[in-house]
């Protein structure tokens, strides 16, 4: 009979290397196991979550073994899932062991064998991946999975960090981390009062942690809420006598991108940079033209990375950029007009508080800074990858924020050498996300009500609406804005509508639709009411429950602006209007406004998101002031005959 | 190793071999200005299969050319050239790519960048492999060029399909095929009348069969539609190799035959596999319906989906006793593992093959492996009737199928081969779902009270399916039930039955507070239906259909509101509404009873499919039901 897997591939090792082996679940632990889950909203629960790394030298190679053994209870059909397991690595990773066990609801174990793992890598000359896949055996609802995968990596893996933030909730975690003595580290914890364990185990410096009880995502907009947290940065590797610092700086952190950005011209290989700075007299002027020169010729198409740029003549060729190519893009053409600049690495690389004392190449962002120079003595940081960011503008998000400034220095007959320096990213402004939307309803006598409805977007705004409809052909769009309209308006009937217009340089995008909304407003003995029911928002269910355990976060400012005009028909008057509010927060506040003129009643609502941090305490009078905001919908004016 | 160093050399002589790209003028092809609605055209669609010998045996060597000008800046443009093969059935020998800029200067692909991966699909292992060589970008104006040599083995069991239209027009489709002397091709047409093809003979005694094409309009997304694209299907019928006179399957009997015979190694059973089956049969007694029920609960309870293909693991299940003891497999594992299962409690049944659709069946073509089937469900004799039935739909019960199987041509295999077949048009007797709320003034706005929800056949298949994804927990279910409440919902209470895997029906009941049901101006209420479930949608206004329209399967929705009114009258009570046609009928109802009013509605489709001539019909009927969705009910002082 033919074997069920035919494949089995594991890493051979490294003979008398030092290797983590995979471990599972003893007895004793299974009868420990808590009868409740933390919280009931998960299809899985992780019961232990035990993470090794070990790093050693092998002559004169460096490892990384990795494992993560995970035992996971199976809650509902929707975790089943787990019995696919798929997971990518580097080419270059082993497969060193793997280890699975499965208890089943009737207490029959299923161990997976190890000729049911398959491990494939890609044949590339440049780049591809190592692919792990395994049938895991016997996964039903109530399953326990054990699953232990070590794996390694021939290189020191700097820095590691994890996360404990999960769809499920965590019973356990432990983090156990094996370091040569040749090594020296840094770690740091954040959301967490655990300490570091520190000893020596076997000649090697050992560290231990761990986080007990740590329960899944809650369901709670713009939540404050982090999950603890946890960093290893390696600091130095002993080679012979010679000690040689790893990441111990800025600079040395970010060396190997400043050499890639600022000391290599392959990006820039069969591109010949042309701005046209005719007329202007100083820097800022060529710094205008050149960031303008980068919109006009790419749209942004994320943040992406240094190591997959591509060289810019492809760049300009797709149209598109991430933004890494734009600054890039920006950089070059503002070099070949005579003005430096530097790249800025927007480092906020864990979500977290900025520590200056840890080191490390992971950012968010990148922008440039323009150096000081006539007729800019301070220099200029400038969101080359912001459309609606004119040079010296900044979003809420980078304004203030953490940068590393990198630049190299050319050196004869050597690698440029690179330098860094801590900066905070200031903006002589911050970018306006802004809303505003005007409806201006004709109701006749029968009930019928034709709409015209005014959008504007402005700042993020508008680029995501100027990125939604990029490429698509005016009847998709078309197709798409009927769907939209009568999810709001059930029995909207779509008339005349335009394409957005969006202009990138003022980062703003209009629009005019009009639709009938046939018996739309509703005829009561002498009484016509008009529902408010156009007014659709994506808050119509944020902050809903009344209570909650978050505090709240909002990651930046933003003002949304909404008025409803009823003309009555002739022979009729407005008679009631929705009742005014101004409340709120300082998180969030929110005013409604009505009035009557030359006949018309005019009711107006309008919201402002402010960035910042706020206590739960906070939580009552914000959300009254999205609840009003949303719940407007459900008003109405009323209009009686004369 | 040495495998791989063969290949290396192989691609070195072909890539000698491809010859120089022929001289392309971007500046001269036709532009945006005459394609106005396209963002790429296709200047050159173009195959050329080249049957003949190799070791003895008849293999395809197949040149894929294609040369496409992008029109617009905007436009997606291809920035890879890929193939995929499956080891065993074919190789990809060569790949190469280049663009044409506007000047007419070009870029060629750097071979070195070429990457050999697996591919990425819902399969969690296969031996399918893709190469990818990245080329350099195509700007607004330039031309993408690429020409994939491959070969492909297994004449018999594979034949090919070539689409002759895209979402993108094409100035030129070609099709070319030579065949040795003597050797003879088949071909049928799929979502195309028959277009002549040429036939010729070349000097040394070579036939050839010819498609030509030009200007090839691009088919384009109609909602509520599938898009259907024109193929031609072509096999190699009759050839002579190292065996001698070679024949493909005569017909679809001959493939049913041919599939039973692969299939059948996997159909031996285990000591464990043995027990289960003496399980169910004590735990079903003698009835035979009863036992299959029981065995079909089992597959789906205790088999997870998981597909591992190797070889001819994409058409031969891995062997029954594996797939009960593992506790996983794709669907002829499953469908295998019940065939087991079924004979060794008595009860007859076939593997069958179906093309599993997205709303629109797939039409059999030409007898062979690929091109007709992507899943695998079985046909089960009881009481003298056969009976379709599909395990990898584990939340559809026995007897019943999910909607993406249903009017599906199928094959079911047997020693002596069966005819196609027909899946049923519905997928039960009772395909419904119904929700009766009884609520009264909420004193915070809005409604509470009761809601009890019960739905049988397709629905219920689909909300156990839902509901069993989520958390089992009452409060998760609540959440899904309000779901159906467009302004807003909070549930309590919310007790479920007929959750269980193998069940026919389903009901949930609970306590619902709908606060946002009814606008409220002082003292006055306006209620309507939508505030209840909007069961309005869309059938968007479209230049012209073509497409055939997609409605679903057949089934019906009932929904009767109870709002008891505390203080207040009925101010303006909507006039009832009924909508009738051969595809559907929907009927709402607004009557006063006492202190009372009742809101009753039924929606019933009847047909899964409409010809396009009858959207504007459908758009009718659909802003009938927006229109008396949105008609208000007002209470008063």
């Amino acid at each position: 009979m033919k074997r069920f897997l035919t494949v089995a591939v594991l890493a051979g090792g490294l003979g008398c290397a030092p290797a983590l082996k995979a471990t599972l679940a003893d007895e004793a632990f299974f009868k420990s196991l808590p009868a409740e889950p933390l919280r009931g909203s998960a299809t899985t629960e992780v019961l232990l979550e035990q993470e090794r790394y070990l790093y050693y030298f092998e002559q004169d190679a460096v490892f990384t073994d990795h494992a993560i053994h995970q035992v996971i209870r199976v809650r509902s059909e929707g975790a089943r899932w787990l019995a696919n397991l798929k997971r990518n690595y580097p080419r270059r990773a082993e497969l060193v062991d793997f280890a699975c066990r499965v208890r089943a609801p009737d207490g029959s174990v299923s161990t997976l064998e190890k000729a049911q793992v398959f491990w494939t890598v890609d044949e590339a000359k440049e780049g591809g991946q190592a692919h792990l896949a395994a049938a895991i055996p016997r996964v039903e609802v109530g399953s326990v999975v054990d699953l232990d995968v070590v794996v390694r990596v021939p290189w020191l893996e700097n820095p590691v960090h994890r996360s404990l933030k999960s769809n499920a909730p965590l019973q356990r975690y432990e983090l156990d981390v094996l370091l040569s003595k040749r090594l020296t580290y840094v770690m740091r914890s954040y959301h967490s009062l655990q300490p570091f364990q520190e000893n020596v185990v076997d000649g090697r410096s050992h560290v231990a942690w761990s986080a007990d009880r740590v329960p899944n995502e809650a369901d709670e907009s713009f939540s404050d809420v982090e999950p603890p947290w946890w960093l290893l940065r390696l600091h130095s590797s002993k080679w012979g006598s010679k000690n040689t610092p790893i990441l111990s700086s800025w600079a040395a952190a970010y060396e190997h991108l400043t050499a890639a950005v600022d000391g290599s011209d392959r990006w820039s290989k069969g591109f010949t940079a042309k701005l046209d700075v005719t007329g202007c007299t100083d820097a800022r002027c060529k710094v205008q033209r050149a960031w303008e020169a980068v919109h006009q010729q790419t749209d942004n198409s994320g943040v992406g990375r240094f190591w997959s740029t591509r060289p810019l003549k492809d760049v300009l060729a797709a149209g598109e950029a991430s933004s890494h190519e734009q600054v890039l893009l920006f950089r070059t053409l503002l070099a070949s007009v005579g003005v430096p600049s530097d790249t800025v690495f927007v480092t906020r690389p864990f979500d977290e508080p900025f520590d200056p004392e840890f080191p490390s190449d992971e950012h968010d962002d990148v922008l440039a800074f323009v150096r000081p120079t006539q007729g800019l003595e301070q220099g200029l940081f400038v969101d080359a990858a912001c459309e609606e960011c004119q040079p010296g503008i900044l979003r809420d998000v980078v304004d203030g924020s953490h940068g590393v400034r990198a630049w190299a220095v050319p050196r004869a007959l050597a690698e440029p050498e690179a330098f860094a320096e801590l900066v905070t990213p200031r903006g002589s402004g911050r970018s306006k996300d802004e809303e505003q939307l005007t409806y201006a309803l004709a109701v006749t006598a029968s009930g019928d009500v034709q709409v015209t409805e005014r959008r504007r977007f402005l700042g993020s705004f508008a680029t995501d609406h100027r990125r939604d409809q990029r490429g698509k052909k005016d009847s998709e769009l078309r197709e798409a804005a009927e769907r939209e309209l009568v999810a709001r308006q059930p029995n909207a009937r779509l008339g005349d509508w335009e394409r957005p217009t969006c202009t990138k340089a003022s980062a703003e995008c209009t629009q005019t639709l009009t639709y009938q909304v046939p018996s739309g407003a509703t005829l009561a003995g002498a009484r016509l009411l008009v529902p408010l029911s156009v007014l659709s928002t994506s808050f119509q269910n944020t902050m809903v429950p009344e209570a909650r355990t978050a505090g709240i976060r909002l990651k930046g400012d933003s003002v949304r602006k909404h008025v409803v005009e009823v003309t009555p028909p002739a022979g009729w008057h407005v008679a009631e209007l929705p009742a005014a509010f101004e409340g709120g927060s300082s998180a969030i506040s929110a005013t409604v406004a009505t009035s009557r003129t030359g006949g018309v009643a005019r009711v107006s609502r309008r919201i402002a998101l402010t960035q910042g941090q706020y206590p739960v305490a906070q939580y009552p009078r914000t959300r009254a002031a999205v609840r009003t905001f949303a719940d407007l919908r459900t008003g109405a004016v009323v209009l009686e005959k004369d | 190793m040495k495998l791989r160093g063969e290949l290396a050399v192989v691609l070195v002589l072909f890539g000698c071999s491809a010859g120089r790209w022929e001289r392309v003028q971007p500046a001269s092809l036709p532009g945006a200005a005459e394609f106005p609605d396209a963002d790429r055209l296709v200047l050159l669609d173009e195959d050329e299969v080249r049957f003949s010998l190799s070791g003895g045996q008849a293999i395809a060597e197949v040149t894929e050319r294609t040369r496409i000008k992008v029109l617009r800046a905007t436009a997606d443009r291809p920035t890879s050239v890929a193939s995929v093969y499956s080891r065993g059935f074919g190789e990809v020998v060569s790949l190469r790519g280049r663009v044409v800029h506007p000047d007419g200067t070009s870029d060629e692909a750097d071979q070195s960048k070429l990457v050999d991966q697996p591919t990425s699909s819902y399969v969690l292992y296969d031996d399918d492999r893709v190469k990818v060589l990245p080329t350099p970008t195509p700007e607004a104006g330039a031309v993408w060029e690429s020409e994939v040599v491959r070969r492909r083995f297994e004449p018999k069991l594979l034949g090919f399909s070539f689409g002759l239209a895209g979402d993108q027009p094409i100035l030129e489709r070609r099709v070319k095929v030579v065949l040795p002397p003597g050797w003879e091709v088949e071909t049928a047409w799929r979502e195309s009348q028959p277009v002549a093809l040429a036939r010729g003979t070349l000097p040394d005694g070579s036939t050839t069969v010819t498609l030509e094409l030009q200007r090839v309009p691009a088919i384009a997304h109609e909602p509520l539609g599938q898009r259907a694209w024109p193929t031609l299907l072509l096999r190699l019928r009759r050839w002579r190799d190292a065996q001698g006179e070679q024949q493909a399957f005569e017909g679809p009997r001959a493939l049913s035959a041919w599939l039973h015979a692969l299939q059948r190694e996997s159909a031996g059973s285990t000591p464990e596999l043995d027990a289960v089956a003496r399980g169910l049969a004590a735990e079903a007694g003698a009835d035979p319906e009863a036992r299959a029920r029981a065995a079909h609960r089992y597959v789906c309870e205790k088999v997870q989906y998981c597909a591992i293909e190797v070889g001819l693991g994409g058409w031969r299940p891995h062997p029954a006793g594996d797939v009960q003891r593992l506790g996983y497999g794709d669907c002829k594992d499953k469908a295998m593992l019940l065939h087991v299962l079924l004979d060794k409690l008595g009860v007859e049944s076939q593997l069958t093959s179906i093309h599993s659709h997205d709303g629109k069946p797939l039409p059999f073509g030409l007898p062979t492996l690929g091109s007709n089937f992507n899943h695998e469900i079985l046909k089960v004799k009881l009481g003298g009737q056969w009976r379709f039935t599909d395990p990898t739909a584990e939340f559809v019960p026995f007897g019943e199928l999910p909607a993406n199987d249903l009017g599906a041509d199928v094959l079911s295999a047997s020693p002596a081969g069966e005819d196609l077949d027909r899946t049923p048009p519905t997928s039960s007797a009772r395909d419904e779902r119904t929700e009766e709320l009884r609520l009264s003034a909420s004193s915070s706005g809005g409604f509470a009270g009761h809601l009890t929800f019960s739905a049988w056949g397709l629905p219920a298949s689909e909300w156990r399916r839902r509901l069993a994804q989520g958390a089992p927990t009452a409060q998760e279910y609540g959440k899904k039930l309000c779901e159906r409440f467009p302004a807003g919902c909070t549930a309590d209470k919310v007790s479920a039955q007929g959750l269980e895997k193998g069940r026919t029906s389903l009901e949930l009941q609970g306590d619902v507070v709908l606060p946002g049901a009814g606008e409220r101006v002082g003292t006055t209420t306006v209620v309507r239906a939508v505030h209840f479930g909007d069961w309005g949608w869309t059938a968007p206004s479209v230049k012209e259909r073509r497409q055939d329209v997609l409605l679903g399967a057949p089934r019906a929705l009932r929904q009767d509101v109870r709002l008891e009114l505390a203080s207040g009258k009925v101010q303006a009570l909507p006039e009832a509404t009924r909508l009738e046609s051969s595809f559907g009928s929907y009927q709402l109802s607004w009557t006063s009873q006492d202190r009372a009013v009742v809101l009753h509605r039924e929606l019933r489709w009847n047909q899964a499919v409409l010809p396009p001539e009858r959207y504007a019909e459908l758009r009718t009927f659909a802003e009938g039901i927006r229109a008396a969705e949105a008609r208000a009910l007002v209470v008063g002082p």
